[in-house]
């Protein structure tokens, strides 16, 4: 397992995957050179028997009649982490890698006033659209219906976790490689122009959020931290969203009438 | 009776919620709003209270009768119990 660094929305993390799976012809986009320092640091390790460590921070995340399928150990603001995985506890350990190095990192980008939103974030004439609802909703479907309609004009920065920023007065949209089950996104930057709830629907019927309701579905969406300072980098931001930030509920349903309820309430006009 | 600590108010832009941290982030993953006479119950309880010290002192702050008083105490005491939001 090669250890390589990689910028990833600002951060600099230390990592090596053993499985090429999800990170091969992607993470690449994101490798800077190693000099020695960095952020953070994920490290994997593949036991058979995992205990808990004596002393030190450690969590366990999921277990099973036999002991521990996974856990992970870690230091002091989370510098390094080491996840650690039971080999004979996963079929599918390319996926337990991915998933686990996934939510470790936007644990430790949290911790730099970045806010993960599980959303479907394209970029559209120069600004970020993000299709945000939970698992199975059809966020990704929806994205990709955008793709079909609009081609070079779409593409994805994030299609699961994209991690939003605040940059002076501006809410700035981050891609990174840990991007759910398709991999789409790019290592790059845009001002987010807006929020899309989504819901299973057929009228494709759109409305406007007000404060409550966008907090609330915000809320339902984003990675929720478990320490107060990091509440309030959270929050700080929920707030310039909520008051710069117009955000909508659409009642989806999955054909290109979707699309134009969307287009048409963003961009004034019937394309 | 008292908030448990891992319970926080924080304001987001006009609005007042409560937040859980520790060991309460990990069990509650709800959002709870307070409305103006919530979040002055919720204050006074970061210190012990009885519930007539809560009562008295909504009564005070907003010239309310003792009736309406009772009952807004009485609802959101309930409401915190329900959600498991008093120490124990």
């Amino acid at each position: 397992m090669a250890v390589h660094t990689y910028l990833i929305a600002g951060i600099k993390l230390s990592f090596s995957y053993r499985f090429d799976r999800f990170f091969k012809q992607n993470i690449e986009a994101y490798q800077i050179n190693d000099d020695g320092t960095y952020d953070h640091q994920i490290i994997m390790s593949y036991e058979t028997n995992i205990t808990p460590p004596s002393e030190g921070n450690y969590r366990i995340f999921s277990k099973n009649a036999h002991g521990i399928k996974s856990m992970m150990v870690y230091d002091e603001d989370f510098k390094h982490v080491k996840i650690v995985i039971n080999e004979e506890a996963f079929s599918d350990l390319e996926t337990a890698e991915y998933i686990y190095s996934g939510m470790v990192f936007l644990e430790m980008a949290q911790r730099h006033g970045l806010l993960p939103l599980h959303s479907s974030a394209i970029t559209f004439q120069g600004e970020a659209i993000l299709f945000s609802a939970p698992s199975g909703t059809g966020k990704s479907t929806h994205a990709r219906l955008w793709k079909e309609r609009f081609f070079e004009q779409v593409d994805w920065i994030n299609d699961d976790k994209p991690l939003l920023k605040l940059e002076g007065d501006k809410v700035f949209v981050y891609g990174a490689p840990f991007s759910g089950h398709y991999r789409e996104n790019m290592n790059q930057k845009y001002p987010l122009k807006s929020i899309i709830f989504l819901q299973q629907g057929s009228t494709n019927d759109i409305v406007k959020l007000d404060e409550k309701e966008a907090l609330q579905r915000l809320m339902t969406n984003i990675l929720r931290p478990r320490e107060e300072s990091i509440w309030d980098q959270s929050l700080t931001i929920l707030e310039e969203i909520i008051k710069n930030i117009p955000m909508y509920l659409l009642d989806a349903n999955m054909t290109q009438e979707a699309v134009d309820s969307v287009y048409h309430t963003l961009y004034g006009e019937k394309q | 009776m008292k908030i448990k600590n891992d319970y926080v108010l924080k304001t987001v832009g006009n609005q007042f919620i409560v937040v859980p941290v520790g060991k309460e982030a990990v069990k509650f993953q709800g959002m709870i709003t307070l409305n103006p006479t919530a979040k002055f119950l919720f204050e006074r309880l970061k210190e012990d209270q009885t519930e007539t010290q809560l009562i008295d002192s909504l009564m005070d702050h907003y010239d309310v009768n003792k009736e309406i008083a009772e009952k807004d105490v009485h609802a959101f005491i309930e409401t915190l119990k329900k959600h498991q939001l008093l120490e124990q």
